[in-house]
């Protein structure tokens, strides 16, 4: 897998910078793709590949979501990332950590953020803007 | 499309039976392509609201409305129609859209999703997130669930016949 997995962020998709060597992943921006398959799937499988490789050479992991705005079919591939963020956690000496920043005037994406960590069982941390 | 089609089927005309109290902010009339929905979003961000969350709810409903006829809509086909309203009320955000025909279980679900309350509304949307497969239009068909869960209104879904042609008219109105 590639060591480092980017994307840079337009008006409708999200900044994403995951480093698999530092354990830093980001989310930031706005998601509203107009082919959420081809911009999402290849997020998914260099997840899934983390996984993989965080079996036997483990670091720890922060994750960091600042996102402005998501559609339906985006809320659909965030819980997915979420779900393999928690496979992430549970493998043995992991530590992952997610944090959600909201804009404290803006409570729809911090109530986003709660379905996402209800829906995955996994802990997040908020955090207002 | 003929010059009377378009002057039924206009948003103007529409609102026009129903409401005299609406402003109107943003209209959109043509074959919506992806860079026309970024420009009549960028529009909205631009408009001033009373507070973030009155910007978010209307910006979710226009957002899920433009993609909804952006990928409906009956190919080569007639142009669409995008307004977005305001009264001392609310706002209103109103599409229409040419279908190859509205179909059954569309009407169906807007009819389940506007009888739920919110909080099992909330439930059968996560529920069909988190089961759901995209499909080959790239959705998973939750749009109408998040429009009626943020504008914290009813869905209204229409359709008019012309000729052969079939046309879906969806109106939210997004309370203050």
């Amino acid at each position: 897998m590639e060591r480092v997995f980017k994307y840079t962020g337009t008006e409708s998709t999200l900044e994403v910078d995951l480093n698999s060597d530092s354990g830093k992943f980001i989310f930031k921006g706005e998601s509203r793709p107009e082919n959420a398959v081809t911009y999402f799937e290849p997020i998914l499988k260099w997840l899934k590949e983390y996984y993989e490789l965080s079996k036997t050479s483990s670091v720890n992991v922060l994750v960091d979501f600042d996102l402005e705005y998501f559609n339906s079919t985006s809320y659909k591939y965030i819980l997915d990332i979420f779900k393999i963020l928690k496979e992430i956690s549970l493998i043995e000496n992991m530590t992952l950590e997610i944090i959600w920043k909201y804009d404290a005037m803006d409570l729809d994406i911090l109530e986003s953020g709660n379905d996402f960590a209800k829906w995955a069982d996994i802990d997040v941390k908020f955090v207002a803007k | 499309m003929d010059y009377e089609c378009l002057t039924m089927l206009s948003t103007r005309n529409y609102i026009s039976l129903f409401d005299a109290d609406y402003k109107l902010i943003i209209n959109y009339e043509g074959v919506l392509t992806y860079d026309k929905m970024n420009e009549v979003l960028r529009n909205i961000k631009s408009l001033k609201f009373k507070n973030k969350d009155l910007f978010r709810r209307v910006y979710t409903v226009a957002s899920e409305l433009l993609d909804n006829v952006y990928r409906h809509s009956k190919p080569d086909s007639y142009s669409s129609s995008f307004a977005l309203y305001v009264s001392q009320e609310n706002y209103r955000v109103l599409t229409i859209n040419p279908v190859a025909k509205v179909k059954s279980n569309v009407i169906n679900d807007v009819q389940l999703i506007n009888s739920l309350p919110e909080d099992s509304l909330k439930n059968h949307f996560m529920n069909k997130i988190n089961s759901s497969e995209i499909d080959e239009r790239g959705t998973i068909g939750v749009g109408f669930d998040l429009i009626r869960l943020k504008s914290k209104g009813l869905l209204l879904l229409s359709s008019m016949q012309k000729g052969e042609d079939e046309f879906l008219i969806v109106d939210v109105k997004v309370k203050f």
